[in-house]
């Protein structure tokens, strides 16, 4: 499949297990729709990160991907839609809820949920330097929330790195309801074009 | 000819590592591309690595552009390190690093 991973990671997160769904090649340029889709599939409530058809192209403000809930969607800018397209999904479904605080660790098609008390009482911007610090890699893009997410105020934001503020549905709140205090993802992958 | 760059510039958007690694393998991904983009998000810093086969690595910061240096490269630590990628060959003399750049950050000197 050209431009697309042609893959869907569903993830529950109560019993920290991941399955792979195919995406289907035909009408799989409309993300939203997808998004609907898939949420209707794998409901009541899931969480969804997705890309569009051309994240990771050149085409302008393709870098664009987005968090899509049952209240809204945000659209996530900066290198975080690009590098989720890379880390090998074209869609990730995050089912349930987590026991324990932590964050969500996506790349190279794994994702993995990593347990961390410590984070819950940092902001946003100590959480992604931690999480970076952590992993080892610079370039890990970081979708946090601060304190008031964890306690799922309906004003909360959620914050892409450091500067990406376009949350206007109260995001954060979702991530608090869920227990995830921030999701990083790093992409390595390739993605393949019809005519380079 | 070769490449000069204007490192004040540059917005960190990414497409001249895409684009050369689009040349060289026929796939997207910043993973091979002889040019580096190195960002410090936090301080809003940013830079290009170029690997050259006459001078090195072009090292391009906002204070200034050295060259001749062998430091390491900042494609993370998962990335194919900059000493193991192959020099730019400014696409056979036609840069597409050149032609894609938004911002003209990255230009041509004979």
């Amino acid at each position: 499949m050209y431009l697309r991973n042609g893959k869907v990671g569903i993830y529950d997160l109560s019993s920290e297990e991941l399955e792979e769904q195919a995406l289907p090649e035909e009408d799989n340029l409309e993300s939203l729709k997808i998004a609907e889709r898939l949420a209707s599939e794998h409901g009541p409530d899931p969480l969804l990160l997705g890309t569009g058809a051309l994240t990771g192209s050149f085409v302008p403000a393709s870098c664009a991907g987005f968090v899509w809930t049952l209240n809204g969607f945000v659209p996530i800018l900066g290198f975080a839609g690009v590098e989720l397209k890379l880390s090998g999904f074209d869609f990730v479904v995050l089912k349930g809820r987590v026991q324990k605080p932590g964050y969500l660790w996506i790349r190279d098609s794994v994702i993995e949920f990593v347990e961390s008390e410590n984070l819950t009482s940092m902001d946003t911007w100590k959480r992604a330097d931690k999480i970076r610090a952590d992993q080892g890699d610079g370039k890990i893009q970081v979708l946090s929330v601060g304190p008031w997410g964890d306690a799922s105020e309906p004003a909360s934001q959620l914050v892409i790195g450091y500067w990406g503020g376009e949350d206007k549905v109260g995001m954060g709140a979702e991530f608090g309801r869920r227990n995830i205090a921030a999701i990083a993802i790093r992409g390595m992958g390739e993605l393949e074009v019809k005519e380079p | 000819m070769r490449l000069m760059f204007k490192p004040l510039k540059c917005i960190c958007c990414g497409l001249c590592e895409t684009v050369c690694s689009l040349n060289r393998d026929s796939v997207l991904t910043p993973m091979t591309s002889s040019i580096i983009v190195h960002m410090e998000d936090k301080s809003n810093y940013f830079g290009l690595v170029l690997k050259t086969k006459s001078e090195g690595l072009v090292i391009c910061k906002p204070e200034g552009v050295t060259t001749g240096q062998q430091a390491a490269g900042s494609g993370g630590p998962g990335a194919k390190p900059i000493l193991l990628r192959e020099t730019c060959d400014l696409c056979g003399g036609n840069p597409k690093c050149v032609r894609i750049c938004p911002t003209r950050c990255i230009v041509v000197e004979d």
